[in-house]
């Protein structure tokens, strides 16, 4: 019953932090400061700038977008979904208009909003609880240290817009918690070989029927561990210490056990494939047929026979393929978040979370 | 003779087991006589899609690659049958280009060593009882400059992506043969998602989360290498931008051997090019099956009406 | 995305609160309509058949870890299979290939049997680990219902390329079978191989349906305005990208455009 229960706590608890993580802003909203680094006036301190809103750009195959490198010089092409926050840009329009400015970070690659830096400008002293993140494109933020921000002499070229502002320590623990959980997997991993170490001895124990397969089992163990000792020995010039044998035997276990009985269960599914279909595609209905004219179009154009087919296959594939699972998976996403909220709501019954059935 | 067709409805299944076995052996029947059975191949949007992504990589003056392509292969010996090709292609593809790579194996342990096979076979002659059988293909190519195999990490699904792209010296400590990540020149130059020009994942069923944690936050390119099962939900993410593009089961394998080698058939000895001769076969085979099984459901329905 | 922006934030919380809406509304008693679901309405029969024969049943829960929402859902039916059974008077074999499921599996079938007052039918070594990878474990359920003969299976919860070696045999030896996962690429083997299958979100529906609870059929009703939600941002999508790339751009603003 205890096991249940520290299952039932360790899930709830996790499943709570990583939504927090992903729910809670990595900074304090009202505490962080949002702007372009002009200059580090002291060890501690950045000094923040403001950027005023000033034109936008639409973004069609026409615009050209120039980027002006830190600390100024001449405008260089680059792709409209590579600007970041920060940079300086010179934007020439479809209708010829030219538009430069430093880009906000509400901008995607389909519209550019553009500012100029305002006077208004704040300094920021950077203590062992605050945390900075860097805009990068595409809008996500990366966490940087104080000494690895690179500060240009002066502001006509591009800048690093950064949001800095106390930490809510959410995100610090992620690699903390996800170790706990790799640990927590190993244990698993250690429980499965007990429980079966457990149900093989006592099947040699008392003799049951087909007691010496068991004993099979306690020779493979000794043999995949012993694989394993071997592993990542394969490389070209390998010295012959005294532990060259246990690579003689991983090679054995890997490439003249383990290879050819994976692949042998997994072509079984081939026949298993053909006997299914065989048996399951008739033209019942409409629907069936459907189904089955797709189908056989699919099968044609995955062997690449005539253009046509391959065409019409991708046809498939892409569109009416595409419609079907997309569909399912808006279903399965809204679901998933019904199924997470009967649960913690404790409504579920039947499943582990309840306490009666 | 309606009885006939009616009884075509109710082959037994080992008759069909043994015509699906017959069917895939006779391209290689044909091969060991040496009348070896071609078939054309059209590369598909996909196919071209991935081909020219990595061609496309960035260089800098000295026509030097400035990015790594990242390879997470995590198939083993059950689906090697459709992804040791797309493997084989895609390392084939990096190494002529010169393209420096990082392989990672995101939860499966068994997975390191079949990809180091597929490294080795362009690296270094095989050898069988003492005789080259096959020359390698690309001899000069260095471990730990040319690429890298960090090897199995634990299977902690999209957290580890996500560490990987944001500092993979995180995630991993040192490369599969236990050599510190700092002494690895190649690593030297690799931390985050800036120095990651590509991410192909090869397996069964690849992570989603490459799209969504490596993607979705960098814009970093993903591609995947699937079995063809799969292929069908991962479809959704090519015309929506989010991947460049994909190489479906031994088509894509296939496909991208002809886009490696268009004039020279006997360069392509991916093991895609192999399969997809048994692999049309075993189809027919199923096609023909289910066309026999509508005929006797159809003659037996007459008999009912 | 590391962290949720704006949108996203009022997206999920807009969800969330629609679906808590309907759940505590549904409690108001009002009468609440679900369309049938054949896969879930066939596992009384196919218990019954089982018992009828004298034969054990046996339950795959997917290879899921049990975080997953899949294997979650799974372990709902799994309390109803075991219940059924135990009323009945049938035996359940359990396998997986996820330790940690072990203990879970265990509690919930001695429950359902005791609850029912038949405590003497479970014995715990039906709750079996056979292997810790998908394919072996696929052997060994085959290596199960060959030696057990048992007479009805239930495959729940997510599914790789073993799902067709579960099932075919299951075929050949003319057990009953009811799959459902929320793998949707496994759906078309379980459709060609079982009796009934539940496709993908009717699997998390499962154990709302099977108890027939209000509450929790109320949060099926709130995930469906939900997905109204979802389409008419869809429509409002393509009107936008139809109209030209100054109204999508402007969409994006609202939405949250590619890659944030």
């Amino acid at each position: 019953m205890w096991k249940k229960q520290l299952i039932v706590i360790v899930t709830f608890l996790s499943g709570l932090y990583f939504f927090l993580e992903f729910a809670v802003p990595p900074t304090i909203p009202w505490k962080t400061t949002s702007g372009v680094v002009v200059s580090k006036p002291g060890d501690k301190q950045l000094q923040i700038n403001r950027v005023r809103k000033t034109a936008s750009a639409t973004i069609t195959e026409q615009t050209i977008v120039k980027r002006v490198p830190s600390g100024g010089g001449t405008p260089e092409p680059v792709p409209s979904d590579a600007v970041k926050p920060g940079d300086r840009v010179v934007i020439t329009t479809e209708t010829g208009r030219e538009i430069s400015g430093i880009v906000m970070p509400r901008s995607s690659p389909r519209r550019i909003f553009v500012g100029t830096l305002t006077p208004n400008s704040e300094q920021v002293s950077i203590d062992a609880n605050m945390l900075i993140r860097r805009l990068r494109s595409g809008g996500s933020a990366e966490e940087v240290k104080l000494d690895a921000l690179e500060i240009p002499q002066n502001t006509s070229g591009s800048l690093d817009w950064i949001n800095v502002g106390p930490t809510t320590y959410l995100s610090s623990y992620l690699t903390k918690v996800t170790d706990f959980f790799i640990v927590l997997g190993a244990m698993a991993w250690g429980m499965g070989l007990l429980s079966l170490w457990l149900v093989h001895s006592s099947n040699i124990r008392k003799r049951r029927p087909e007691w010496y397969t068991s004993v099979f089992f306690f020779i493979a163990v000794g043999f995949g561990i012993i694989a394993g000792l071997g592993f990542g020995r394969t490389s070209p010039g390998v010295k012959y210490t005294w532990d060259w044998w246990t690579y003689q035997i991983n090679d054995v276990v890997f490439w003249q056990m383990i290879r050819p009985m994976g692949s042998t269960i997994f072509s079984l599914l081939t026949f298993y494939l053909a006997s299914a279909a065989y048996r399951s595609f008739k033209a019942k209905s409409r629907e069936a047929i459907l189904m089955m004219l797709s189908a056989l179009i699919v099968m044609l154009g995955q062997i690449s026979l005539h253009m046509w087919i391959t065409s019409a296959s991708t046809w498939l594939l892409y569109i009416v393929n595409t419609a079907a699972i997309r569909g399912m998976m808006f279903g399965m996403m809204l679901g998933g978040i019904a199924v997470g909220l009967r649960m913690w709501l404790s409504l579920e019954r039947g499943a582990f979370f309840d306490r009666e059935l | 003779m309606r009885d006939l067709l009616i009884k075509l409805q109710t082959v037994d299944r080992r008759w069909v087991y043994l015509a699906i076995a017959v069917a895939c052996a006779i391209p290689f029947i044909a091969e060991a006589i040496g009348k070896p059975i071609n078939l054309s191949v059209y590369p598909s949007r996909e196919t071209q899609g991935v081909f020219d992504t990595i061609n496309n990589i960035p260089r800098d003056a000295n026509g030097n690659p400035t990015k790594v392509v990242l390879i997470d292969s995590t198939w083993d010996a059950g689906s090697m049958g459709e992804n040791e090709g797309q493997a084989e292609a895609i390392i084939d593809h990096l190494f002529r280009e010169r393209i420096p790579f990082i392989v990672t194996c995101i939860g499966n342990e068994k997975a390191p060593q079949f990809v180091n096979g597929v490294i080795e076979r362009f690296t270094q002659d095989t050898i069988v009882d003492g005789k080259v059988v096959r020359k390698a293909k690309y001899p000069g190519r260095v471990y730990g400059k040319d690429w890298v195999n960090l090897g199995f990490s634990v299977p902690w699904g999209w957290q580890s992506i996500q560490q990987i792209m944001k500092d993979i010296h995180v995630q991993y400590k040192a490369d599969y043969q236990g050599t510190p990540l700092e002494e690895i020149p190649l690593m030297q130059r690799v931390r985050n998602a800036d120095d990651i020009y590509m991410i192909f994942a090869v397996t069964y069923s690849p992570s989603e989360d490459w799209v969504s944690f490596a993607h979705g936050i960098y814009g970093t390119p993903v591609a995947f290498g699937c079995a063809g099962i799969q292929s069908t939900t991962t479809y959704r993410f090519i015309p929506s931008g989010q991947m460049v593009g994909m190489l479906v089961s031994v088509r894509g394998s296939a496909e991208y051997d002809a886009l490696l080698y268009p004039d020279d058939r006997s360069q392509r000895v991916n093991k895609g090019t192999q399969l997809i001769v048994p692999l049309a076969f075993g189809h027919l085979v199923i096609i023909f099956a289910i066309i026999m099984g509508n005929i006797g459901y159809f003659a037996a329905r007459r008999r009912r009406s | 995305m590391d962290h949720a922006n704006t949108q996203i934030l009022i997206a999920t919380f807009a969800v969330i609160a629609i679906i808590l809406y309907k759940i505590f509304s549904a409690r108001a008693g009002k009468n609440i309509y679900i369309r049938r679901i054949a896969g879930l309405n066939e596992i009384d029969e196919a218990v019954g058949r089982a018992t009828e024969m004298g034969q054990p049943m046996l339950f795959h829960p997917g290879m899921l870890d049990f975080t997953q929402i899949g294997t979650l859902a799974a372990l709902g039916v799994l309390g109803h299979v075991a219940k059924m059974g135990a009323k009945m008077g049938n035996r359940l074999i359990f396998v997986t290939q996820i330790p940690a499921l072990v203990p879970v599996a265990e509690d919930i079938i001695r429950q359902a049997y005791v609850s029912e007052g038949r405590p003497e039918l479970f014995n715990s070594e039906d709750v079996r680990f056979p292997a810790a990878a998908s394919d072996q474990l696929a052997l060994a359920s085959i290596d199960i219902m060959h030696r057990e003969k048992t007479a009805s299976h239930f495959f729940f919860g997510g599914y790789d390329y073993t799902s067709l070696l579960l099932t075919e045999p299951g075929q050949h030896t003319g057990a009953i079978q009811i799959a459902g996962t929320d793998a949707y690429f496994q759906v078309p083997f379980f459709i060609a191989s079982c009796d009934y299958t539940v496709i993908c979100e009717e699997l998390y529906a499962a154990s709302a349906y099977l108890t027939r609870e209000p509450t929790m059929l109320g949060s099926l009703i709130g995930q469906d305005y939900g997905k109204i939600v979802v389409l008419i941002i869809i429509i409002l999508g393509t009107l936008a990208i139809t109209i030209g790339p100054d109204t999508l751009s402007y969409f994006d603003l609202f939405i949250g455009g590619p890659y944030k």
